[in-house]
């Protein structure tokens, strides 16, 4: 293999990380750390990639402030609902599953209302770069920093700030905390509204990419959970290592078929063959089954894994 | 066994009388409707044993009923022209579909693995199932005759190389010994035989999870959801029962998924797709998870109210010199109404879980439990005479709908 | 007299229900206007299947049990059509399919008004071969469309625009593995990587629906667009470059029977009662609502022919070879094989959300289907065939 498709297949590989880094850091917050089961993240998500669709087209800002925007909206969003409808299911999570999947559905249905259900696209002005006979788009380059970034951020938020320390304690011991004059259940809100708000950052940066529709978020829904469940309950360190091992099996299995099977039937030229591998479909495949294999061996996630040793 | 309350006799007799009477006090095509609600309502059943019964959310069951579906389908469209007969294609979907109940429930339970992540473990099922299924639409995809077809369905390849859909799923036949020839089970114009063998099956299998859940296996799997940890201290070992009861749970969805495919001759990948696992875990919270009849319930509901929603298509056009409030107006309650099948279903799940919490029919049956005597007085007799009115005016071709 | 329409008003699917259902009620309306047909009004009972398979053959039931239509218009994916073209054949029903599809339908209850692959390739192939060269990779969706598409795309590239070696054309190749990509896809990184690797001078297209709009956009993000043009038998039909901006996909030639920006005294009229229909003087009509029209007046004028509204007089009246202008230009239905015989436009993308017409084609059969489909000699099928 050539010098310049081996770079371009690491890029693959980043490309595949950063995205599912991107779809699953707010979950962390919520599921990982906060043990909701919110099946309406994909719709945070969604609620970001509009915002900053409303930005541009309708209210003709530029593309940075609709970026801006966006995750304080939708952390909005979530701060609303925490305070109708999570709030009085604590302790019940597969009420809060339910719920929230009508939460999902709601909204998707509203977006729908509001927007329409076409595929919409958001122009952005950026080129790309060559890499040996290949050229790659920066935006993806873009998208990775903004991942790190993020990352960044939350770290920084949970450790060094007041507000990271109140929400820590008080996730880890809600009647200590609430002894010690914390207000819990604002933290939780807050914390919710943080996680809402990391989900619609990760919309608003993706949507230029992928093309803003109402029901974008129930694609990515599912690669989330399975990213914050194989990660565990340490919320950073445990989301980059699982979306780093999902990520790279997918884009690897994308890439390279397995092997090949052959069956009956009527194909030209014959014989009819199965490849398994080699192409988007099987990389997603390869990335369930490999979650659920992960999920098998160590119930608790990696990071909890890790943990337990200790 | 207990004896049969007096609700419970009333509830029945409400049921059936009139399920029984409709080929005959309708036309054809209310009968066809309603079997693929019984299906469904089949398939919400096996969801609520698993989930309200033994505590376990299976977002899977349309997973089994799917696999069950295919698995007939394919043995069904290989046999069917030599052995005029769908016997081993029944029996060979229903075993697919409590294999893969089988290796999956063994995977989670032994495992270890927490209820919540066996939810998503079975929602990941579900994700694989379906994008495999989509995915076999090229000539290769074939077993023996039987086409997967991808998104298009399963049909039967004809004999040329490049007939793509030449015959259909078979429904449902039997040929017993004694029999002079093959019968099939249809709904149509000709016959209804095809309605009946959905509602005794519906009917049969009712009563078999009734017993089972009396039986021990029933009870200790009760008594699982309530506290494992105890159950296990007194020796039970849990996993097997959690396992058995997950097993039939998916060998029930599996014969629904037959009865399906028999029905509308006819399976495609939707059949995995996360919508109709979203709608069958909406019919079970709607009708009630702490019953076996909720789930048909909540089909009969929701799905009455999507076809009502197909029906209405307002097209209207708004006049050019309505002024800006009345054209939004409009545009914005016609776009409501589009997408009311999915706010409908939203707001359940949401109203449910916050407010009717174990859904209808547990108020229905307090309100026929206390009102009894109007029950067997009132409301019995004018079922009976509507369905008889309609019965006497539709074979005299007088009826007005 | 009652008659049927199965679209899809909600859901993913409606990009293309949508203006099949407005042609549907502006041609219905149309005819009612003019007196309606044999001295009867229609009345039109329309279900919206919303982008839900199972839901065609049960509306397809009702509409042929209940409701008691004459005919039945509909089905927009080819997964939809064969969900319920068996309840059509079992209760032999008349029926009519009026969108692009992969060809083959050969039903003697069935009339396909629809384009098939066969009638874009030849254009395209030729146009791609003279202008282009002569090495395509192609992307497909991944499901039947897509892999019947690659199927007819194959031999016609290899063969110069024909189903035969095309005498004194140039002969395509194809550089690279053909990819099937699902429908649900959005991120086409490693696609893309794949195609700048195999260095084609052309890109075949048959990409569908709302998720694979993406890859036009990626494909103009990594700087391609200039580099490698693409040909596509299935762009535009989604209104995909009204979606796009101009420069991410201008210069991006399809082929079909119909664009707004045909210009004949039948289209000019048609679009001026459709933007007047829905109040919106930027309204476009697209392939699939011009299809619809095409449909129901294709039935309208056999029942005239016939004088009747039953099943046998009106296909016998069909397979006389009904022919006239439509704002597609004119349009002839082939008896043995039950489609249509188009003037096919070539057009390219250009900088206004629309289109400019490069080329047209009169005359253009669905060889494919008429190769392996005589309903004539032989009435009595009711199956889809494909390529060998």
């Amino acid at each position: 293999m050539s010098l310049d498709t081996a770079v371009i297949m690491a890029l693959e590989i980043l490309n595949s990380i950063t995205i599912l880094v991107l779809l699953a850091l707010g979950l962390a917050l919520i599921f990982g750390m906060m043990r909701i089961v919110n099946l309406a993240q994909g719709e945070f998500f969604t609620a970001g990639a509009f915002t900053v669709l409303t930005a541009v087209r309708y209210a003709h800002l530029p593309l940075w402030i609709g970026m801006l925007l966006a995750p304080c909206v939708v952390a909005g969003i979530g701060i609303a609902i925490e305070w109708l409808i999570i709030r009085r299911l604590y302790g019940r999570p597969l009420d809060v599953m339910l719920a929230t999947w009508g939460v999902s559905l709601l909204l998707i249905g509203l977006i729908t209302v509001i927007f329409g259900a076409v595929t919409q696209g958001i122009p952005f002005a950026l080129g790309n770069f060559a890499v040996g006979r290949y050229s790659y788009p920066e935006y993806r380059i873009v998208m990775t920093t903004v991942a790190a970034g993020l990352m960044l951020s939350v770290y920084l938020l949970f450790r060094y700030t007041g507000f990271g320390r109140r929400a820590r304690a008080t996730i880890a011991n809600p009647e200590m905390a609430s002894a010690a004059g914390i207000n819990t259940p604002r933290m939780f809100m807050l914390t919710f509204g943080l996680g809402a708000g990391l989900a619609g950052a990760a919309g608003a940066i993706m949507a230029p990419i992928v093309g803003v529709v109402p029901t974008m978020g129930v694609l990515y829904i599912a690669r989330a959970f399975i990213t914050v469940v194989v990660g565990g309950p340490v919320v950073l360190l445990g989301t980059l290592s699982s979306a780093s091992a999902l990520g790279f099996i997918e884009a690897l299995i994308s890439r390279f078929p397995l092997f090949r099977i052959e069956t009956a039937g009527h194909c030209a030229p014959p014989p009819c063959e199965i490849s398994i591998g080699g192409s988007a479909f099987f990389g997603q495949i390869a990335l369930l089954i490999f979650a659920i294999l992960l999920l098998r061996l160590l119930p608790q996630g990696i990071s909890g894994f890790w943990r337990q040793r200790e | 066994m207990r004896r049969i309350s007096s609700p419970e006799a009333l509830s029945a007799l409400l049921v059936l009388l009139p399920l029984l009477a409709v080929p005959w006090a309708f036309k054809p095509y209310t009968a066809n409707v309603l079997a693929v609600y019984m299906i469904y309502g089949l398939l919400a059943m096996s969801l609520g044993l698993i989930w309200g019964y033994a505590g376990i959310m299976s977002f899977g069951q349309t997973a089994f009923f799917g696999i069950g579906a295919y698995a007939y389908g394919a043995i069904g469209l290989n046999l069917i022209d030599r052995t005029h007969q769908t016997h081993a294609a029944l029996l060979g979907g229903l075993a697919a579909a409590a294999l893969l109940a089988a290796v999956v429930g063994y995977f989670m339970f032994y495992g270890r693995i927490s209820d919540v992540y066996a939810s998503i473990i079975t929602m990941a099922l579900t994700l694989v199932l379906f994008a495999f299924a989509v995915s076999t639409g090229g000539d290769e995809w074939v077993i023996g005759v039987a086409r997967f077809g991808g998104f298009n369905g399963m049909f039967g390849q004809g004999e040329s190389s490049q007939n793509i859909a030449n015959f259909q799923i078979p429904p449902v036949t039997l040929w017993l010994p004694g029999m002079a020839a093959p019968f099939e089970f249809k709904i149509n114009r000709e016959s209804t035989a095809g309605y009946f063998l959905v509602l005794g099956a519906s009917v049969v299998i009712y009563l078999l999870v009734r017993f089972l859940l009396r039986s021990r296996l029933g009870r200790v799997t009760v008594a699982i959801r309530e506290n494992e940890a105890r159950v296990a201290s007194l020796g039970y070992d849990t996993r097997f029962y959690k396992l058995a009861l997950f097993t039939i749970a998916g060998a029930i969805a599996g014969l629904a998924g037959m009865l399906f495919a028999a029905w509308g001759r006819f399976v495609n990948p939707d059949r995995f797709g996360l919508g109709f696992a979203a709608s069958t875990v909406v019919y079970v919270l709607l009708g009630g998870r702490t019953n076996l009849l909720g789930g048909f319930v909540g089909a009969a509901i929701i799905g009455h109210l999507t076809s009502y929603l197909a029906e209405v298509v307002p097209f209207t056009t708004i006049p050019g010199d309505a002024g800006p409030w009345v054209t939004f107006l409009m545009e914005a309650s016609r776009r409501i109404v589009r997408e009311a099948p999915l706010l409908v279903q939203g707001a359940v799940l949401v109203g449910v879980v916050l407010v009717l919490e174990d859904g209808i029919t547990p108020p229905l049956f307090r309100f026929l439990t206390r009102h009894r005597r109007w029950g067997w007085w009132l409301l019995l007799p004018a079922v009976l005479l509507y369905f008889g009115h309609r019965v006497a005016c539709l074979q005299a071709d007088l009826c007005v709908f | 007299m009652p008659v049927g329409s199965l679209l899809d008003k909600t859901g993913g699917i409606n990009i293309y229900g949508l203006p099949a259902i407005a042609a549907t009620e502006y041609a219905v309306a149309e005819l009612n206007a003019k007196g309606g047909l044999l001295g009867k009004q229609l009345e039109l009972i329309q279900y919206d299947t919303q982008s839900d398979i199972a839901n065609f053959p049960k509306f397809a039931k009702k509409l042929i049990l209940e409701d008691q239509v004459v005919v039945i218009h509909g089905g927009i994916t080819s997964a939809s059509r064969e969900s319920f073209r068996p309840v059509i054949d079992e209760y032999k029903q008349l029926y009519f399919y009026n969108i692009i599809y992969e060809g083959g339908v050969c039903d003697k209850y069935v009339f396909v008004t629809g384009e098939t692959p066969t009638q874009q390739m030849g254009p395209l192939a030729k146009y791609a071969l003279k202008k282009y060269g002569t090495k395509a990779y192609t992307v497909a969706a991944d499901y039947n469309f897509g892999h019947i598409s690659w199927k007819w795309w194959d031999i016609f590239w290899r063969n110069g625009g024909g189903l035969e070696p095309v005498a004194g054309g140039k002969r395509g190749q194809h550089v690279g593995k053909v990819e099937f990509i699902p429908l649900d896809v959005t991120d086409f990184n490693a696609t893309i990587n794949r195609i700048q690797e195999a260095k084609p001078d052309v890109l075949m297209s048959f990409l569908v629906g709302g998720a694979h709009i993406n890859f036009y956009r990626q494909f103009a993000a990594a700087g391609l667009k200039n580099k490698i043009p693409i040909i596509s038998t299935t762009f535009g039909f989604g209104n995909e470059h009204i979606v796009l901006d101009a420069k991410e996909v201008e210069g991006l030639v399809a082929c079909y029977p119909y664009f707004d920006e045909v210009d004949n005294p039948q289209n000019r009229a048609f679009k001026a009662a459709m933007k007047k229909k829905m109040n919106n003087p930027n309204y476009y009509i697209g392939d699939a609502g011009a299809e619809s029209y095409n449909g129901w007046n294709f039935w309208a004028k056999a029942v005239q022919k016939a004088g009747s509204f039953d099943r046998e007089p009106v296909t016998k009246a069909l397979e006389t070879g009904i022919e006239w202008d439509s704002p597609m230009g004119r349009v002839k239905m082939d008896p043995a094989s039950h489609h249509v015989i188009f003037t096919m436009h070539l057009a390219a993308v250009n900088n206004k959300h629309g289109w400019n017409v490069i080329e047209s084609f009169p005359n253009i059969p669905p060889t494919e289907t008429m190769q392996l489909c005589d309903l004539i000699k032989n009435p009595n099928q009711h199956t889809q065939y494909q390529p060998k």
